[in-house]
């Protein structure tokens, strides 16, 4: 397998733990993985991006042109990344602060993005934290992903204290 | 053992446990500050004895570590680069003294710099120390250079540096870690004064033993496949490359299907000349990537097909990434460029600036200080205060301590045209222990007129939370003993001291006024003022100990955005005529609700709601 991922937002919104429950469930498949993350003052609440490469790969940096699937948790956060981008890419967006003109330029943006309100409904889930389940969850529902979602579930069990488990596999597995 | 994923930083912490350290000492700083917590981690997995600790600073964390190799234990001392320069003089010296159980000195380097100050190349502080140095290209790579690094160091009695850049630090790779662990050394200082307090006439016969170790060791690492080895390839192009570029060289040319003839030099400094030269022979041209420094080029005499940074080829600041790398190699290989997406501007935001958090003590003190001393020049220093320059109360960032150094400079360039401007210096609690203390004390025995602000927020915020000095705790949680700030700063001589809570901002700009008072009173000098609150992502409860919702009242609002230009609060934010409150990441401190000229940010709801 060969395929790479960035996953981009501010800080704050978890896109360490996505990262992290991408590269464990890597791991799981017994597939190499080589990530990056932003540590330092970027993670004061300026915009942040970490990076998983699965495959046989020897740096953990992107090139242009390369990247197969954008997760970005803040709409904002999608558009400095997109020269990364394979013209195919599979791009998730949290909809939640998309403005009017940013919605429709992505709309008649080549690759085809998913757009989701998460906020919304990790909001009703009264926990504003798990938007990022929430996103990738309703992605899997609709469309393929590079893993299944037993694959999210089993690595999930694993990283996830017992007593936070309900509250992050209800997130991923929301419905409307 | 089965493969675990590591960020860089814990390989490295891995290799240094497997290795059979028994003391590693640290001053935290990014990107290097993962590794001691991790070593911590992994004393209590494996059950082994390691001594650790955070120390005051890097020149204090290199003495102890090399310390405890005289003694014949391994030891290691963990920094950023910019720490190394504050460790230099010890590093310098020890090269000639050696060392005796393995000691390693890990300097993680910030090409780009995204954290620092400068990007530059510890591998040129071991070439200018001249000790040998081992670059990294992946955090699996990292864990056994550490170790082969404490083995180096043992074997030849030279301390050893390792440096690995950020892109090693903060990767993550699955790894599986050995479980081969050497032996500890009982504890055995043998006297040796010709070496270990050596005069400047055995100095010299030192740097003689050193160039011969060197020598050595040069081809000790040419033959060794671990530090040294060729990628079969085609073309008149070959490439020689070090650290986290091989890696980088390598998925380039795996993913355009190219095959360049690669040199690999995990040991850059002394460098493998007898595999270089064989290696530059056969090619027509040599393109030389490292970072950030032209360490291999400088050392390669033939210099007609080379290119690198010194030939312009590769640019000779900021960090190369898969952007620039691919603009460096389409030259040679006519890779065509891929069409860049264009977004209109008005879809492309600017990306969000970091800011201090909401309800951050520092943004209090900051206001106060310019509230009471509009006209002040504000030194600062390094730390998350930093970001006060958004709050445009910190003019100068220069290096740990200098918040104060420079005041003292800036002052008395006024006292000589009898003028006499506030001076504020600001600094953390952990930068002022750091290297403040020296800089204090000079400002109290030379009468300088200054203020100094200890902006103690009871924790080493920026670089993850380690323990402050006067909390007593140690790296590992354990109690220690406590130093308190009022005492260091009365110890130096200071007699202004006034300790503030910044919360009452009312207070803390009268402190300061009266601080400013005293620096211009006949008999004055340097004012101590400690603006002491808790960091609020370290300590919610201490942080914002009475709730106080705040809300927008949009009738009194004008819409002249003076919150977000003075206070700079992540919470609030503009919105068409108005402003809004983000009630997601408001902690509900209040601290906004002086600074509307109209009176528009309004306390809501109970003032007195205890915290759960």
């Amino acid at each position: 397998m060969s395929h790479q991922l960035l996953i981009t937002g501010i800080g704050g919104q978890g896109v360490l733990f996505l990262t992290k429950l991408l590269y464990t469930t890597a791991l799981l498949r017994q597939e190499p993985v080589f990530a990056y993350e932003v540590h330092g003052m970027s993670q004061r609440g300026g915009s942040v991006f970490s990076s998983l490469k699965i495959g046989n790969f020897a740096s953990p940096q992107l090139f242009p042109g390369d990247v197969d699937t954008l997760i970005a948790l803040e709409s904002s956060e999608v558009f400095p990344y997109l020269n990364f981008l394979k013209p195919s890419a599979t791009v998730l967006v949290n909809s939640s602060t998309l403005t009017a003109a940013q919605r429709s330029w992505l709309e008649s943006a080549p690759f085809a993005p998913f757009l989701y309100d998460a906020d919304r409904v990790a909001l009703q889930l009264r926990n504003p934290r798990v938007s990022n389940l929430v996103l990738l969850g309703r992605y899997m529902a609709e469309r393929d992903f590079v893993f299944t979602r037993d694959d999210i579930l089993s690595a999930l069990e694993q990283l996830v204290k017992p007593t936070l488990l309900e509250i992050n596999r209800s997130a991923f597995l929301a419905e409307e | 053992m089965e493969n675990v994923v590591l960020l860089g930083n814990e390989a490295i912490a891995w290799g240094l446990v497997e290795g059979g350290c028994e003391i590693v000492t640290s001053y935290p700083g990014t990107p290097s500050s993962e590794v001691l917590p991790a070593v911590i981690q992994f004393r209590q997995k494996t059950g082994r004895s390691i001594a650790v600790e955070w120390s005051l600073n890097e020149m204090i964390a290199f003495q102890v570590a090399l310390g405890a190799s005289y003694t014949g234990k391994r030891a290691a001392t963990i920094m950023k680069q910019v720490g190394l320069n504050v460790a230099a003089d010890a590093l310098m010296s020890s090269a000639y003294t050696g060392c005796r159980g393995g000691f390693v000195i890990v300097s993680a380097d910030d090409p780009g710099p995204y954290s620092s100050q400068t990007e530059q190349d510890s591998r040129f502080f071991a070439m200018f120390a001249k000790v040998p140095v081992l670059d990294p290209a992946t955090p699996q790579e990292a864990m056994v250079y550490t170790r082969r690094a404490l083995e180096l160091s043992e074997e030849f009695e030279i301390p050893v540096i390792l440096r690995p850049a950020l892109r090693v630090c903060h990767s993550r790779q699955d790894i599986r870690p050995g479980s081969d662990f050497t032996a500890t050394t009982p504890a055995d200082f043998r006297k040796d004064p010709h070496r270990w307090a050596a005069t400047p006439k055995y100095r010299y016969q030192l740097h003689l033993e050193l160039n011969r170790k060197l020598e050595q060791i040069a081809i000790r690492t040419g033959d060794d496949p671990g530090f040294t080895w060729e990628d079969e390839g085609e073309g008149p192009l070959g490439i020689i490359a070090g650290g986290v570029l091989r890696g980088l060289v390598q998925d380039f040319t795996r993913a355009h299907d190219l095959r360049f003839p690669l040199l690999h030099l995990g040991a850059p400094f002394p460098l493998p000349q007898k595999q270089v030269r064989e290696f530059i022979r056969r090619y027509e041209k040599i393109l030389v990537l490292e970072e950030t420094a032209p360490v291999i080029e400088t050392q390669i005499s033939e210099s007609g097909k080379l290119m690198g940074r010194r030939s312009g080829h590769v640019p000779s600041a900021g960090e190369i990434d898969g952007r620039i790398l691919e603009n460096i190699l389409s030259e040679f290989v006519g890779t065509p460029r891929r069409p860049s997406v264009s977004v209109p501007a008005d879809v492309l935001k600017e990306p969000r600036r970091p800011s201090l958090c909401p309800g951050c003590p520092h943004r209090s003190s900051f206001y106060a200080i310019r509230k009471a001393l509009p006209k002040g020049i504000y030194t600062s220093d390094i730390g998350c205060y930093t970001l006060g320059v958004n709050l445009k109360a910190v003019d100068t960032v220069l290096v740990m301590g200098a918040a104060i150094g420079l005041a003292m400079g800036i002052s008395r360039s006024y006292d000589l045209d009898r003028k006499s401007p506030p001076v504020i210096a600001t600094i953390g609690d952990s930068t002022f222990l750091h290297s403040g203390l020296p800089q204090l004390a000079n400002a109290v025995y030379n009468r300088h007129r200054i203020i100094v602000m200890i902006l103690d927020n009871s924790v080493t915020a920026m670089t993850g939370m380690q323990p402050a000095v006067s909390s007593g705790l140690l790296a590992d949680g354990s109690p220690g003993t406590p130093i308190h700030l009022e005492d260091t700063v009365r110890g130096c001589g200071a007699t202004f001291l006034e300790i503030v809570d910044p919360y009452d901002q009312e207070e803390t700009m009268a402190s300061v006024a009266r601080a400013y008072e005293y620096t211009q009173s006949p008999a004055g000098g340097v004012a101590v003022i400690i603006a002491r609150h808790p960091c609020l992502i370290h300590d919610r409860p201490g942080g914002v100990p009475r709730r106080i919702p705040v809300a927008v009242d949009e009738e009194r609002c004008t819409g002249c955005l003076a919150c977000v230009r003075n206070f700079e609060c992540p919470a609030i934010i503009p919105a068409g005529e108005t402003v809004h409150i983000d009630t997601r990441i408001c902690v509900q401190c209040g601290q906004c609700i002086p600074v509307c000229p109209f009176g528009a940010l309004v306390a809501v709801g109970s003032e007195t709601e205890e915290l759960p």
